[in-house]
Protein backbone atom coordinates (compact mmCIF):
# COMPACT_ATOMS: atom_id res chain seq x y z
CA UNK A 1 0.00 0.00 0.00
CA UNK A 2 1.09 3.51 -0.59
CA UNK A 3 2.06 5.52 2.45
CA UNK A 4 0.82 8.64 0.75
CA UNK A 5 -2.88 7.84 1.04
CA UNK A 6 -3.40 8.53 4.74
CA UNK A 7 -0.87 11.32 5.02
CA UNK A 8 -2.03 14.75 6.05
CA UNK A 9 0.87 16.57 4.36
CA UNK A 10 0.83 15.74 0.65
CA UNK A 11 3.76 17.31 -1.16
CA UNK A 12 2.62 20.02 -3.53
CA UNK A 13 3.88 19.49 -7.05
CA UNK A 14 5.20 22.89 -7.99
CA UNK A 15 7.85 24.16 -10.29
CA UNK A 16 10.60 21.99 -8.91
CA UNK A 17 14.08 22.95 -7.88
CA UNK A 18 16.09 25.51 -9.78
CA UNK A 19 19.80 26.19 -9.34
CA UNK A 20 20.86 29.51 -10.85
CA UNK A 21 24.56 30.36 -11.34
CA UNK A 22 25.72 28.68 -8.17
CA UNK A 23 29.34 29.43 -7.29
CA UNK A 24 31.10 28.67 -4.06
CA UNK A 25 34.58 29.53 -2.84
CA UNK A 26 36.37 28.32 0.26
CA UNK A 27 39.12 30.58 1.55
CA UNK A 28 42.45 28.82 1.92
CA UNK A 29 45.10 29.01 4.61
CA UNK A 30 46.15 32.53 3.67
CA UNK A 31 43.61 35.19 2.82
CA UNK A 32 44.65 35.51 -0.85
CA UNK A 33 44.36 31.80 -1.70
CA UNK A 34 40.80 30.89 -2.50
CA UNK A 35 39.59 27.50 -3.60
CA UNK A 36 36.83 27.58 -6.17
CA UNK A 37 34.65 24.59 -5.25
CA UNK A 38 31.66 25.26 -7.48
CA UNK A 39 31.67 27.29 -10.66
CA UNK A 40 28.45 28.54 -12.16
CA UNK A 41 26.18 25.54 -11.68
CA UNK A 42 22.91 25.74 -13.63
CA UNK A 43 20.33 23.04 -13.21
CA UNK A 44 16.55 22.76 -13.45
CA UNK A 45 15.01 19.79 -11.70
CA UNK A 46 11.39 18.94 -12.48
CA UNK A 47 8.97 17.97 -9.69
CA UNK A 48 9.09 14.23 -9.12
CA UNK A 49 12.29 13.83 -11.10
CA UNK A 50 15.10 11.53 -9.97
CA UNK A 51 18.38 13.34 -10.56
CA UNK A 52 21.69 11.67 -9.87
CA UNK A 53 24.88 13.68 -9.61
CA UNK A 54 28.05 11.72 -10.23
CA UNK A 55 31.62 12.88 -10.03
CA UNK A 56 35.07 12.14 -8.66
CA UNK A 57 35.86 13.23 -5.14
CA UNK A 58 36.58 16.94 -4.95
CA UNK A 59 34.14 17.93 -7.69
CA UNK A 60 31.91 19.71 -5.15
CA UNK A 61 28.89 17.44 -5.46
CA UNK A 62 28.43 17.07 -1.70
CA UNK A 63 29.01 20.80 -1.22
CA UNK A 64 26.25 21.47 -3.75
CA UNK A 65 23.90 19.24 -1.75
CA UNK A 66 24.73 21.11 1.48
CA UNK A 67 23.87 24.38 -0.26
CA UNK A 68 20.48 23.01 -1.38
CA UNK A 69 19.90 21.67 2.12
CA UNK A 70 20.57 25.12 3.56
CA UNK A 71 23.38 24.14 5.93
CA UNK A 72 25.77 26.47 4.12
CA UNK A 73 24.37 29.83 3.08
CA UNK A 74 27.57 31.52 1.88
CA UNK A 75 27.49 31.16 -1.90
CA UNK A 76 26.80 33.15 -5.05
CA UNK A 77 23.70 32.53 -7.14
CA UNK A 78 20.18 31.50 -6.26
CA UNK A 79 18.46 28.28 -5.28
CA UNK A 80 14.72 28.33 -5.93
CA UNK A 81 12.24 25.75 -4.72
CA UNK A 82 8.78 26.21 -6.24
CA UNK A 83 9.98 29.61 -7.43
CA UNK A 84 10.84 30.79 -3.92
CA UNK A 85 14.48 31.26 -2.86
CA UNK A 86 15.41 28.86 -0.08
CA UNK A 87 16.40 30.29 3.26
CA UNK A 88 18.27 28.09 5.74
CA UNK A 89 17.12 24.56 6.35
CA UNK A 90 13.48 23.62 5.93
CA UNK A 91 11.23 20.63 6.40
CA UNK A 92 10.36 20.68 2.68
CA UNK A 93 13.93 19.53 1.97
CA UNK A 94 14.82 16.14 3.45
CA UNK A 95 18.30 14.63 3.62
CA UNK A 96 19.90 11.20 3.91
CA UNK A 97 23.56 11.49 4.88
CA UNK A 98 26.26 8.97 4.02
CA UNK A 99 26.83 8.17 7.68
CA UNK A 100 23.26 7.48 8.77
CA UNK A 101 23.49 10.03 11.64
CA UNK A 102 20.86 8.30 13.74
CA UNK A 103 20.92 9.28 17.41
CA UNK A 104 22.38 6.29 19.27
CA UNK A 105 20.25 6.97 22.38
CA UNK A 106 16.95 6.70 20.49
CA UNK A 107 15.15 3.64 19.13
CA UNK A 108 14.39 3.21 15.42
CA UNK A 109 10.89 4.56 15.98
CA UNK A 110 12.10 7.57 18.00
CA UNK A 111 14.78 8.31 15.41
CA UNK A 112 12.21 8.47 12.62
CA UNK A 113 10.04 10.67 14.86
CA UNK A 114 12.95 13.17 15.11
CA UNK A 115 11.97 14.22 11.57
CA UNK A 116 8.49 15.17 12.77
CA UNK A 117 9.57 17.00 15.93
CA UNK A 118 8.46 20.38 14.58
CA UNK A 119 5.87 19.22 12.05
CA UNK A 120 2.37 20.69 12.45
CA UNK A 121 0.73 17.37 13.35
CA UNK A 122 -1.06 16.00 16.40
CA UNK A 123 0.81 13.35 18.42
CA UNK A 124 -1.53 10.66 17.06
CA UNK A 125 -0.88 11.76 13.48
CA UNK A 126 2.85 11.74 14.17
CA UNK A 127 2.72 8.19 15.53
CA UNK A 128 0.75 7.03 12.51
CA UNK A 129 3.08 8.75 10.03
CA UNK A 130 6.15 7.30 11.74
CA UNK A 131 4.61 3.82 11.65
CA UNK A 132 3.81 4.13 7.94
CA UNK A 133 7.33 5.18 7.07
CA UNK A 134 8.91 2.41 9.11
CA UNK A 135 6.71 0.01 7.16
CA UNK A 136 7.73 1.70 3.93
CA UNK A 137 11.35 0.75 4.57
CA UNK A 138 10.35 -2.69 5.89
CA UNK A 139 11.55 -2.31 9.49
CA UNK A 140 8.29 -2.84 11.37
CA UNK A 141 9.92 -5.65 13.40
CA UNK A 142 12.70 -3.37 14.62
CA UNK A 143 10.84 -0.30 15.90
CA UNK A 144 12.19 -0.77 19.45
CA UNK A 145 15.79 -1.55 18.41
CA UNK A 146 18.66 0.85 18.96
CA UNK A 147 20.94 1.83 16.05
CA UNK A 148 23.85 -0.29 17.33
CA UNK A 149 21.59 -3.36 17.34
CA UNK A 150 20.82 -3.21 13.60
CA UNK A 151 23.02 -3.57 10.51
CA UNK A 152 24.44 -0.69 8.49
CA UNK A 153 21.94 -1.31 5.71
CA UNK A 154 19.04 -1.24 8.15
CA UNK A 155 20.36 1.94 9.76
CA UNK A 156 20.46 3.59 6.33
CA UNK A 157 16.83 2.51 5.78
CA UNK A 158 15.89 4.19 9.04
CA UNK A 159 17.69 7.32 7.82
CA UNK A 160 15.67 7.18 4.58
CA UNK A 161 12.45 6.84 6.59
CA UNK A 162 13.49 9.84 8.72
CA UNK A 163 14.26 11.81 5.55
CA UNK A 164 10.86 11.01 4.04
CA UNK A 165 8.67 11.26 7.12
CA UNK A 166 7.95 14.97 6.62
CA UNK A 167 6.82 14.32 3.07
CA UNK A 168 9.43 16.78 1.77
CA UNK A 169 9.06 18.00 -1.80
CA UNK A 170 12.76 17.20 -2.36
CA UNK A 171 14.79 14.40 -0.82
CA UNK A 172 18.54 14.95 -0.97
CA UNK A 173 20.76 11.87 -0.73
CA UNK A 174 24.48 12.32 -0.08
CA UNK A 175 26.18 9.06 -1.11
CA UNK A 176 23.71 7.18 1.08
CA UNK A 177 24.97 3.73 0.11
CA UNK A 178 28.68 4.59 -0.07
CA UNK A 179 29.59 2.80 3.16
CA UNK A 180 27.57 -0.38 2.52
CA UNK A 181 28.70 -3.71 1.09
CA UNK A 182 27.91 -4.45 -2.58
CA UNK A 183 24.97 -6.79 -1.95
CA UNK A 184 23.24 -4.48 0.51
CA UNK A 185 23.91 -1.54 -1.77
CA UNK A 186 22.22 -3.23 -4.75
CA UNK A 187 19.21 -4.18 -2.63
CA UNK A 188 18.81 -0.67 -1.23
CA UNK A 189 19.12 0.89 -4.70
CA UNK A 190 16.18 -1.24 -5.80
CA UNK A 191 14.21 -0.33 -2.67
CA UNK A 192 14.94 3.37 -3.09
CA UNK A 193 13.66 3.20 -6.66
CA UNK A 194 10.46 1.50 -5.46
CA UNK A 195 9.97 4.13 -2.77
CA UNK A 196 10.46 6.91 -5.29
CA UNK A 197 7.93 5.36 -7.71
CA UNK A 198 5.48 5.05 -4.83
CA UNK A 199 5.98 8.48 -3.27
CA UNK A 200 6.80 10.59 -6.34
CA UNK A 201 9.13 12.85 -4.39
CA UNK A 202 11.85 14.76 -6.23
CA UNK A 203 15.17 13.04 -5.51
CA UNK A 204 18.64 14.55 -5.80
CA UNK A 205 21.07 11.71 -5.28
CA UNK A 206 24.82 12.31 -5.11
CA UNK A 207 27.13 9.36 -5.71
CA UNK A 208 30.58 8.48 -7.01
CA UNK A 209 29.27 5.19 -8.39
CA UNK A 210 28.47 5.54 -12.12
CA UNK A 211 26.52 2.29 -12.18
CA UNK A 212 24.31 3.53 -9.32
CA UNK A 213 23.81 6.90 -11.01
CA UNK A 214 22.65 5.32 -14.29
CA UNK A 215 20.51 2.73 -12.49
CA UNK A 216 18.59 5.31 -10.45
CA UNK A 217 18.52 8.57 -12.39
CA UNK A 218 16.09 10.01 -14.90
CA UNK A 219 19.04 12.21 -15.72
CA UNK A 220 22.66 11.82 -14.69
CA UNK A 221 24.55 15.04 -14.01
CA UNK A 222 28.26 14.42 -14.57
CA UNK A 223 30.46 16.82 -12.64
CA UNK A 224 34.17 17.44 -12.94
CA UNK A 225 36.57 19.05 -10.47
CA UNK A 226 38.93 22.06 -10.31
CA UNK A 227 36.69 23.95 -10.20
CA UNK A 228 33.56 21.88 -9.62
CA UNK A 229 31.26 22.28 -12.60
CA UNK A 230 28.75 20.36 -14.68
CA UNK A 231 30.46 18.50 -17.52
CA UNK A 232 27.27 17.27 -19.13
CA UNK A 233 23.83 15.92 -18.38
CA UNK A 234 22.87 12.47 -19.69
CA UNK A 235 19.22 11.47 -20.17
CA UNK A 236 18.56 7.91 -19.04
CA UNK A 237 15.53 7.00 -21.08
CA UNK A 238 15.12 3.43 -19.87
CA UNK A 239 11.97 1.80 -18.47
CA UNK A 240 11.87 0.90 -14.78
CA UNK A 241 12.68 -1.30 -13.02
CA UNK A 242 15.96 -1.23 -14.84
CA UNK A 243 17.99 -4.23 -15.80
CA UNK A 244 21.73 -3.94 -15.40
CA UNK A 245 22.44 -6.52 -18.09
CA UNK A 246 20.29 -4.74 -20.68
CA UNK A 247 22.46 -3.68 -23.65
CA UNK A 248 21.13 -0.11 -23.55
CA UNK A 249 21.88 0.17 -19.82
CA UNK A 250 25.44 -1.03 -20.42
CA UNK A 251 25.88 1.37 -23.33
CA UNK A 252 24.73 4.36 -21.25
CA UNK A 253 26.87 3.36 -18.30
CA UNK A 254 29.95 2.97 -20.52
CA UNK A 255 29.18 6.32 -22.08
CA UNK A 256 29.19 8.02 -18.67
CA UNK A 257 32.23 6.06 -17.56
CA UNK A 258 34.14 7.30 -20.61
CA UNK A 259 33.94 10.83 -19.13
CA UNK A 260 35.99 9.65 -16.20
CA UNK A 261 38.47 7.77 -18.37
CA UNK A 262 39.29 11.06 -20.12
CA UNK A 263 39.64 12.91 -16.87
CA UNK A 264 42.10 10.57 -15.24
CA UNK B 1 22.56 -10.57 23.07
CA UNK B 2 26.05 -11.29 21.81
CA UNK B 3 27.35 -8.08 23.37
CA UNK B 4 26.42 -9.45 26.80
CA UNK B 5 28.21 -12.77 26.51
CA UNK B 6 31.62 -12.81 28.11
CA UNK B 7 34.31 -15.35 27.44
CA UNK B 8 34.62 -17.11 30.76
CA UNK B 9 38.06 -18.11 31.85
CA UNK B 10 38.39 -21.71 33.05
CA UNK B 11 37.65 -21.80 36.77
CA UNK B 12 41.23 -22.54 37.77
CA UNK B 13 42.36 -19.27 36.19
CA UNK B 14 39.80 -17.30 38.12
CA UNK B 15 41.45 -18.07 41.44
CA UNK B 16 44.96 -17.09 40.40
CA UNK B 17 44.40 -13.55 41.64
CA UNK B 18 44.00 -14.95 45.17
CA UNK B 19 47.40 -16.66 45.27
CA UNK B 20 49.42 -13.59 46.23
CA UNK B 21 47.12 -12.25 49.02
CA UNK B 22 46.75 -15.72 50.57
CA UNK B 23 50.49 -16.32 50.46
CA UNK B 24 51.00 -12.87 52.02
CA UNK B 25 48.61 -13.56 54.89
CA UNK B 26 50.19 -17.00 55.42
CA UNK B 27 53.66 -15.45 55.61
CA UNK B 28 52.37 -12.77 57.98
CA UNK B 29 50.74 -15.42 60.16
CA UNK B 30 53.99 -17.40 60.26
CA UNK B 31 56.07 -14.32 61.06
CA UNK B 32 53.75 -13.26 63.88
CA UNK B 33 53.28 -16.69 65.43
CA UNK B 34 56.80 -18.10 65.09
CA UNK B 35 58.32 -15.16 66.93
CA UNK B 36 60.44 -13.98 63.97
CA UNK B 37 60.31 -10.51 65.43
CA UNK B 38 59.76 -9.38 68.96
CA UNK B 39 58.52 -5.95 67.96
CA UNK B 40 55.16 -5.09 69.43
CA UNK B 41 54.26 -3.48 66.12
CA UNK B 42 54.03 -6.87 64.40
CA UNK B 43 50.54 -8.01 65.30
CA UNK B 44 49.16 -11.36 64.26
CA UNK B 45 46.24 -11.84 61.85
CA UNK B 46 44.22 -13.33 64.74
CA UNK B 47 44.72 -10.13 66.73
CA UNK B 48 43.40 -8.06 63.82
CA UNK B 49 40.38 -10.36 63.55
CA UNK B 50 39.68 -10.05 67.29
CA UNK B 51 39.97 -6.24 67.12
CA UNK B 52 37.64 -6.21 64.11
CA UNK B 53 35.10 -8.24 66.09
CA UNK B 54 35.40 -5.87 69.09
CA UNK B 55 34.99 -2.82 66.85
CA UNK B 56 31.90 -4.24 65.22
CA UNK B 57 30.21 -5.52 68.40
CA UNK B 58 31.01 -2.43 70.50
CA UNK B 59 29.38 -0.19 67.89
CA UNK B 60 32.52 1.89 67.38
CA UNK B 61 32.90 0.59 63.85
CA UNK B 62 29.32 1.48 62.89
CA UNK B 63 29.70 4.97 64.31
CA UNK B 64 32.92 5.48 62.33
CA UNK B 65 31.71 4.04 59.04
CA UNK B 66 28.35 5.81 59.13
CA UNK B 67 30.01 9.19 59.82
CA UNK B 68 32.49 8.59 57.02
CA UNK B 69 29.90 7.48 54.51
CA UNK B 70 27.51 10.28 55.47
CA UNK B 71 30.09 12.97 54.84
CA UNK B 72 31.37 11.14 51.77
CA UNK B 73 27.91 11.08 50.23
CA UNK B 74 26.99 14.65 51.19
CA UNK B 75 30.28 15.93 49.75
CA UNK B 76 29.82 13.82 46.64
CA UNK B 77 26.25 15.03 46.22
CA UNK B 78 27.00 18.75 46.72
CA UNK B 79 30.12 18.59 44.54
CA UNK B 80 28.32 16.72 41.76
CA UNK B 81 25.33 19.07 41.67
CA UNK B 82 27.53 22.18 41.67
CA UNK B 83 29.82 20.48 39.13
CA UNK B 84 26.92 19.75 36.80
CA UNK B 85 25.72 23.35 36.98
CA UNK B 86 29.19 24.80 36.41
CA UNK B 87 30.00 22.22 33.71
CA UNK B 88 26.77 22.99 31.83
CA UNK B 89 27.39 26.74 32.03
CA UNK B 90 30.93 26.26 30.70
CA UNK B 91 29.73 23.83 28.04
CA UNK B 92 26.75 25.81 26.77
CA UNK B 93 27.76 29.44 27.10
CA UNK B 94 30.69 30.79 25.10
CA UNK B 95 30.71 33.99 27.13
CA UNK B 96 30.71 32.14 30.44
CA UNK B 97 33.48 29.88 29.12
CA UNK B 98 35.60 32.90 28.16
CA UNK B 99 35.10 34.64 31.48
CA UNK B 100 35.23 31.70 33.89
CA UNK B 101 37.13 29.05 31.91
CA UNK B 102 40.68 30.34 32.44
CA UNK B 103 40.10 30.83 36.18
CA UNK B 104 38.67 27.34 36.53
CA UNK B 105 41.57 25.82 34.59
CA UNK B 106 44.03 27.52 36.94
CA UNK B 107 41.96 26.55 39.97
CA UNK B 108 41.96 22.85 39.06
CA UNK B 109 45.77 22.82 38.84
CA UNK B 110 46.00 23.53 42.57
CA UNK B 111 46.44 20.26 44.42
CA UNK B 112 43.35 19.48 46.42
CA UNK B 113 45.32 19.11 49.64
CA UNK B 114 46.72 22.62 49.27
CA UNK B 115 43.22 23.83 50.12
CA UNK B 116 43.32 22.24 53.58
CA UNK B 117 44.97 25.18 55.40
CA UNK B 118 42.49 27.69 53.94
CA UNK B 119 39.52 25.44 54.55
CA UNK B 120 40.52 24.84 58.18
CA UNK B 121 40.91 28.57 58.77
CA UNK B 122 37.52 29.37 57.23
CA UNK B 123 35.48 26.38 58.32
CA UNK B 124 37.36 24.88 61.27
CA UNK B 125 38.02 21.19 61.64
CA UNK B 126 34.44 19.91 61.87
CA UNK B 127 32.04 18.35 59.43
CA UNK B 128 31.46 21.56 57.47
CA UNK B 129 35.15 21.83 56.61
CA UNK B 130 35.32 18.17 55.61
CA UNK B 131 32.24 18.38 53.40
CA UNK B 132 33.61 21.52 51.72
CA UNK B 133 36.84 19.66 51.00
CA UNK B 134 34.96 16.63 49.66
CA UNK B 135 32.73 18.77 47.48
CA UNK B 136 35.82 20.30 45.91
CA UNK B 137 37.21 16.82 45.22
CA UNK B 138 33.97 15.74 43.55
CA UNK B 139 33.39 19.03 41.74
CA UNK B 140 36.48 19.10 39.52
CA UNK B 141 36.03 15.84 37.55
CA UNK B 142 32.31 16.52 37.08
CA UNK B 143 32.93 20.02 35.68
CA UNK B 144 35.73 18.87 33.37
CA UNK B 145 33.85 15.90 31.92
CA UNK B 146 30.48 17.66 31.64
CA UNK B 147 32.04 20.60 29.82
CA UNK B 148 34.10 18.31 27.55
CA UNK B 149 31.07 16.17 26.74
CA UNK B 150 28.98 19.18 25.75
CA UNK B 151 31.79 20.76 23.72
CA UNK B 152 32.48 17.55 21.82
CA UNK B 153 28.95 16.78 20.63
CA UNK B 154 29.54 15.63 17.02
CA UNK B 155 28.73 18.34 14.50
CA UNK B 156 26.96 15.62 12.45
CA UNK B 157 24.28 15.43 15.18
CA UNK B 158 23.93 19.20 15.43
CA UNK B 159 23.38 19.37 11.67
CA UNK B 160 20.56 16.82 11.96
CA UNK B 161 18.95 19.04 14.61
CA UNK B 162 19.31 22.04 12.29
CA UNK B 163 17.79 20.16 9.34
CA UNK B 164 14.69 19.34 11.38
CA UNK B 165 14.33 22.88 12.65
CA UNK B 166 15.14 22.17 16.31
CA UNK B 167 15.04 25.27 18.49
CA UNK B 168 18.04 26.04 20.71
CA UNK B 169 16.21 24.47 23.65
CA UNK B 170 15.20 21.35 21.69
CA UNK B 171 18.81 20.96 20.57
CA UNK B 172 20.08 21.22 24.15
CA UNK B 173 17.56 18.75 25.61
CA UNK B 174 17.18 16.44 22.63
CA UNK B 175 20.72 16.29 21.25
CA UNK B 176 23.49 17.91 23.31
CA UNK B 177 22.65 16.52 26.75
CA UNK B 178 22.02 12.93 25.58
CA UNK B 179 25.13 13.01 23.38
CA UNK B 180 27.20 14.25 26.34
CA UNK B 181 25.67 11.84 28.85
CA UNK B 182 28.39 9.14 28.69
CA UNK B 183 31.05 11.77 29.34
CA UNK B 184 29.00 13.39 32.12
CA UNK B 185 28.63 9.99 33.69
CA UNK B 186 32.38 9.37 33.57
CA UNK B 187 32.76 12.60 35.56
CA UNK B 188 30.26 11.44 38.19
CA UNK B 189 31.98 8.07 38.38
CA UNK B 190 35.33 9.76 39.02
CA UNK B 191 33.69 12.05 41.59
CA UNK B 192 32.48 9.02 43.54
CA UNK B 193 35.97 7.49 43.55
CA UNK B 194 37.78 10.76 44.36
CA UNK B 195 35.36 11.73 47.11
CA UNK B 196 36.04 8.51 49.01
CA UNK B 197 39.80 9.06 48.74
CA UNK B 198 39.24 12.63 49.90
CA UNK B 199 37.04 11.48 52.79
CA UNK B 200 39.96 9.63 54.35
CA UNK B 201 42.27 12.53 53.54
CA UNK B 202 39.89 15.00 55.19
CA UNK B 203 39.48 12.89 58.31
CA UNK B 204 43.23 12.47 58.55
CA UNK B 205 44.10 16.13 58.07
CA UNK B 206 41.11 17.82 59.70
CA UNK B 207 41.15 15.74 62.84
CA UNK B 208 37.94 15.89 64.85
CA UNK B 209 34.86 13.74 65.25
CA UNK B 210 34.23 10.18 64.16
CA UNK B 211 35.23 8.42 61.01
CA UNK B 212 37.26 5.61 59.57
CA UNK B 213 40.18 8.01 59.10
CA UNK B 214 39.99 8.79 62.83
CA UNK B 215 40.08 5.06 63.58
CA UNK B 216 43.40 4.97 61.74
CA UNK B 217 44.74 7.94 63.69
CA UNK B 218 43.67 6.40 67.01
CA UNK B 219 45.40 3.18 66.07
CA UNK B 220 48.63 4.84 65.05
CA UNK B 221 48.73 7.18 68.08
CA UNK B 222 48.30 4.28 70.48
CA UNK B 223 50.59 1.96 68.49
CA UNK B 224 47.64 -0.36 67.95
CA UNK B 225 48.61 -1.80 64.59
CA UNK B 226 45.65 -4.19 64.68
CA UNK B 227 43.30 -1.20 64.64
CA UNK B 228 45.28 0.48 61.83
CA UNK B 229 45.16 -2.67 59.71
CA UNK B 230 41.46 -3.12 60.37
CA UNK B 231 40.82 0.48 59.25
CA UNK B 232 42.84 -0.03 56.08
CA UNK B 233 40.90 -3.14 55.16
CA UNK B 234 37.60 -1.29 55.63
CA UNK B 235 38.76 1.70 53.53
CA UNK B 236 39.79 -0.69 50.77
CA UNK B 237 36.51 -2.57 50.89
CA UNK B 238 34.35 0.57 50.78
CA UNK B 239 36.44 1.99 47.92
CA UNK B 240 36.07 -1.26 46.06
CA UNK B 241 32.30 -1.32 46.68
CA UNK B 242 31.83 2.25 45.41
CA UNK B 243 33.94 1.45 42.38
CA UNK B 244 31.90 -1.64 41.52
CA UNK B 245 28.66 0.30 41.95
CA UNK B 246 29.80 3.18 39.74
CA UNK B 247 31.27 0.88 37.10
CA UNK B 248 28.06 -1.12 36.91
CA UNK B 249 26.02 2.04 36.33
CA UNK B 250 28.56 3.23 33.75
CA UNK B 251 28.37 -0.11 31.88
CA UNK B 252 24.60 0.10 31.76
CA UNK B 253 24.85 3.59 30.32
CA UNK B 254 27.40 2.49 27.74
CA UNK B 255 25.32 -0.49 26.70
CA UNK B 256 22.38 1.80 26.12
CA UNK B 257 24.61 3.91 23.88
CA UNK B 258 26.08 0.92 22.06
CA UNK B 259 29.57 1.58 23.36
CA UNK B 260 31.42 -1.69 23.90
CA UNK B 261 32.59 -1.85 27.51
CA UNK B 262 36.34 -1.74 27.87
Amino acid sequence: MSASQALPLPSQPGNGLRLENISKRFSGASSDTQLQVLDNIQLDIAPGEFITIVGASGCGKSTLLRLILGLDEAFDGRILLDEKPIKGTGLERGIVFQDHRLFPWLTVEQNVAVGLKNAPLTPAQKRETVREHIELVGLQDFTESYPHQISGGMAQRVAIARGLVNRPSVLLLDEPFGALDALTRTRLQRELQNIWQQEKITMVHVTHDVDEAVYLGDRVVVMQPHPGRIRRIVDIDLPRPRNRSDARFIALRDDVLSDFAELS
Amino acid sequence: MSSLSVTRAPSQHRYRGWVLPIAGVALWWLAANQGWSDSGLLVSPQKVAVTAWEQVTSGQFWRAISSSLARNLSGFFIGTVLGLILGCLLGFSRIFERVVGPSFNTFKQISLFAWIPLISVWFGLGDVAKVVFLSLAALVPVVVNTCDGLRNVPNAFLEVAKVYGFSRWQTVIGVMLPAALPSIFTGIYLALVYSWLATIGAEYLLVSGDGIGNTLIDGSEHFMMDLVLFGMVIIGLVGWGLNVLARRLERRMQRLYGITPR
